[in-house]
C-alpha cells in the first residue's frame, strides 16, 4: 500500500523535505505577480537589507520585494504553522477530530476582539484584544458544551463552536458596517474570510513573533499531548497534571490563535485538515505531528495566498476562500476514508 | 518486605452520592489480588482513586508504606500502571505509539526522545505477545487485541503495582485465560503486585492469591478465593445460588451456579 510506504519515510526525512519545500515556496511565491522578478533577484534584495551586497533592483522594484512580497509571505507561513499547530493541539487536547481554532469559534471571536479595538482606535491592542477574543469564545464553547452534559462530546463541542462562531461573525461584521466608512463589505469580508492583503513588516513580527514564543513551547510540550489520547483518567494515570496541563495549553491556542487572526482575519480549514493529512503519513506523537503540521501549514498558506493574489489580478480573494476550495473537499475526503468519531 | 498496596478509610462522595465507604485493603507485594463485586459495587472508582487518578473524600493509600498522595505525579506514574475498562483513542494511532504512552512518565517535558524507550517499548510488545501487530492501526484491531495493548502500554511503564479494570472483558476463554497466566506471571516472575477487578468468579479462583468484595461501596469480605468464595457470601453479594466445588485439576474452588427456578434470587431481581 502507498501509504504504508509513505509511513516508512522517517520524520527526519519528511522535516528536511518541508524546510526545502518551504524556502522553495518562499523564493517562488515572492517572484509571482505582476512585476517581472527573479529567484536571483529575491535573494539579492535579502542579501541586500540584510547588509550584504548592493541590490541589482530598482528602489521601486526592491520595494515590492522587500516591502510588499516578503512581509506579506511570511506573513502568510506564519499564520499558516500558527493555525496548523493550534488545530492539532486543539484536536489532541478535546479528543475531537473537528477541533480547530475556525470552528471552535476562537477565529470569529478573535476578529470580533480585533474590530472592537479597531473602532476604539487603539490599533497597538489589535494583538491583545484578539486574544482576549479568541479566548473568551473557547471558554463559551466549551461552557456551552459541558452544559448540557459529562465531559466534552465531539458533536456538541463543534455545535457550540458553531454557535459561537456565528455570533462572532455577525458582531463582527456590524461592528466593521457600523464604523466602516466607505469599503465596508471589502473589510467585513477580509475579517471574515481572512485576507493577507494588509500585510507589513509589524505584521510579521506580530505573527513571527507568536509563532516563536508560543508555538515553539507547544511543539516542545508534544510529548504530554500524547498522554491525552485514551482521556482524562489515562493521562491523569500516566503522570499528567490533567486539569494544569489542559488549560496552559488551550490559552496557549487561543494565544497563537488571537495573534494570526489579528493579522489575518479568520482562516479556515488549514488548523482542520492539515493536522489530519499530516497525521495520516506521519502518525500521532506530537512531537513529530506539530512541527511537520507547522511547516505543511505555512507551505499550504503562502501558496493559497499567493493565488488570492494573482487569480483574479488586479482584484484580490480573500484567501480563505482558497482554503475552503481546497480544503472543504479535502476534509470530505478524510471523513469518507475513516469514520472521525 | 511485603508491605506493597495499603488502603485504609477510602471514602468517596460525589454529590452527596457515598460511592466508596470507609474502604480497608492490603494487597501484599508480589501477590495477585482479585477485586470482585456486582455492577455498581464501585470497583472502578475504587481502582482509579488507588491508582491516585481521583483523590477520594478521606483516607489513604500508602504503596509500600509511603502515602501515594505525596508522591510526585510522575513518580507515582512510575509505580502504578492503570489498565482501564475498553480505554479508546479519539485519533488514529499505531499500536506502538500507544504502547509508547508507557514511557511519558520517564520524559522529561521538553527532552528529546531517548534510546532505550523503543527498547522498553519492543520488551512490553514481546511479553504480551503482540509484536507482530506493532504497526497496526490501534482502532482496527478487536476488543480482544486492544486489552493486551493497552497491558502492554501498562507494562512499558515498567510498574511496581499494576491495577487492573475488568482485564477480561470482551475476551474470549482463551483470552481471558492468556491473560490472566501472564498477571500471573509478571507477579510471581517479577514482583509485580496486582489488583485486578473481575467478574468472573471462577477466574478470580483460579488466578488470584487473595479476593476483596466490594459491595455498595463497602469490603464486605477478604481473604483466600477458600475463605472468600462461599455459597453464602454469593447469595448475600449476588443474590445467586451456587454449589462451591473443588476443581478437579487446580484444587482451587470452581462454583457451580443453580438456576434460579421460583427461587429467591428471581423475585428479588424485579
Amino acid at each position: 500500500m502507498r501509504r504504508s510506504g509513505l509511513r516508512l519515510v522517517p520524520p527526519a526525512v519528511w522535516a528536511t523535505l518541508l524546510c526545502v519545500l518551504l524556502l522553495l515556496t518562499v523564493t517562488v511565491a515572492i517572484t509571482i505577480g505582476p512585476a517581472d522578478i527573479t529567484a536571483g533577484d529575491v535573494w539579492a534584495s535579502v542579501l541586500h537589507h540584510l547588509g550584504v551586497g548592493e541590490s541589482p533592483l530598482t528602489p521601486l522594484r526592491d520595494g515590492i520585494v522587500w516591502e510588499l512580497r516578503m512581509p506579506r509571505v511570511l506573513t502568510a507561513g506564519a499564520v499558516g504553522a500558527g493555525l496548523a499547530i493550534a488545530g492539532a493541539v486543539m484536536q489532541a487536547l478535546t479528543r475531537n477530530a473537528l477541533a480547530d481554532p475556525y470552528l471552535l469559534g476562537l477565529s470569529s471571536g478573535a476578529s470580533l476582539g480585533a474590530v472592537a479595538v479597531l473602532l476604539l482606535g487603539v490599533s497597538v491592542l489589535l494583538p491583545v484584544a484578539a486574544f482576549a477574543g479568541a479566548l473568551l469564545a473557547l471558554m463559551l464553547t466549551l461552557i456551552i458544551a459541558r452544559a448540557s452534559g459529562i465531559g466534552l462530546a465531539p458533536s456538541r463541542t463543534v455545535l457550540a463552536g458553531v454557535a459561537v462562531s456565528a455570533l462572532g461573525s455577525a458582531l463582527t461584521s456590524f461592528v466593521v458596517f457600523w464604523t466602516a466608512t466607505g469599503d465596508s463589505y471589502r473589510e467585513i469580508l477580509s475579517w471574515l474570510l481572512g485576507s493577507l492583503a494588509g500585510a507589513d513588516w509589524p505584521a510579521v513580527a506580530i505573527s513571527v513573533g507568536a509563532l516563536a514564543v508560543v508555538g515553539g513551547p507547544l511543539v516542545l510540550a508534544g510529548r504530554s499531548l500524547d498522554g491525552f489520547a485514551f482521556g482524562d483518567t489515562a493521562a491523569a494515570a500516566l503522570g499528567i497534571h490533567v486539569d494544569r496541563t489542559r488549560w496552559i495549553l488551550l490559552v496557549a491556542t487561543a494565544l497563537l490563535t488571537g495573534a494570526m487572526v489579528s493579522v489575518s482575519g479568520s482562516i479556515g480549514f488549514v488548523g482542520l485538515v492539515l493536522p489530519h493529512a499530516v497525521r495520516l503519513v506521519v502518525g500521532s506523537r506530537h512531537r513529530v505531528l506539530l512541527p511537520l503540521s507547522a511547516l505543511v501549514g505555512a507551505i499550504f498558506l503562502i501558496w493559497c495566498d499567493t493565488l488570492a493574489r494573482t487569480l483574479f489580478d488586479p482584484r484580490e480573494l480573500p484567501v480563505g476562500i482558497i482554503t475552503a476550495v481546497v480544503g472543504a473537499p479535502l476534509f470530505v475526503l478524510l471523513l469518507v476514508r475513516k469514520p472521525l468519531s | 518486605m511485603t508491605l506493597g498496596l495499603e488502603a485504609s478509610g477510602l471514602t468517596m462522595q460525589i454529590d452527596g452520592t457515598t460511592l466508596l465507604d470507609s474502604v480497608a485493603l492490603a494487597v501484599p507485594s508480589g501477590s495477585v489480588t482479585a477485586l470482585i463485586g456486582p455492577n455498581g459495587a464501585g470497583k472502578s472508582t475504587l481502582i482509579r482513586v488507588l491508582a491516585g487518578v481521583t483523590r477520594p473524600t478521606a483516607g489513604t493509600v500508602a504503596w509500600n508504606g509511603v502515602d501515594l498522595a505525596a508522591v510526585p505525579r510522575r513518580d507515582r506514574a512510575r509505580t502504578a500502571a492503570l489498565v482501564e475498562q475498553d480505554a479508546r483513542a479519539e485519533l488514529p494511532m499505531t499500536v506502538e505509539s500507544v504502547v509508547g504512552l508507557g514511557r511519558v512518565p520517564y520524559r522529561a517535558m521538553f527532552a528529546a526522545e531517548s534510546a532505550d524507550e523503543l527498547s522498553v517499548v519492543r520488551a512490553a510488545l514481546a511479553e504480551v505477545g503482540i509484536t507482530s501487530f506493532a504497526r497496526r492501526q490501534f482502532d482496527s484491531l478487536s476488543g480482544g487485541e486492544r486489552q493486551r495493548v493497552h497491558l502492554a502500554r501498562a507494562l512499558a511503564q515498567q510498574p511496581k503495582l499494576l491495577l487492573l479494570d475488568e482485564p477480561t472483558n470482551h475476551l474470549d476463554v482463551h483470552a481471558q485465560l492468556d491473560t490472566l497466566e501472564l498477571v500471573r506471571r509478571l507477579a510471581t516472575r517479577d514482583g509485580v503486585t496486582v489488583l485486578a477487578a473481575l467478574h468472573d468468579l471462577n477466574l478470580a479462583a483460579a488466578y488470584a492469591d487473595d479476593i476483596v468484595v466490594l459491595a455498595a461501596g463497602c469490603v464486605v469480605a477478604s481473604g483466600t478465593p477458600d475463605q472468600v468464595l462461599t455459597p453464602e457470601l454469593l447469595r448475600e453479594v449476588y443474590r445467586v445460588e451456587a454449589t462451591v466445588l473443588e476443581h478437579p485439576v487446580t484444587g482451587r474452588p470452581l462454583i457451580a451456579y443453580s438456576p434460579a427456578a421460583g427461587g429467591a434470587a428471581r423475585d428479588d431481581g424485579r
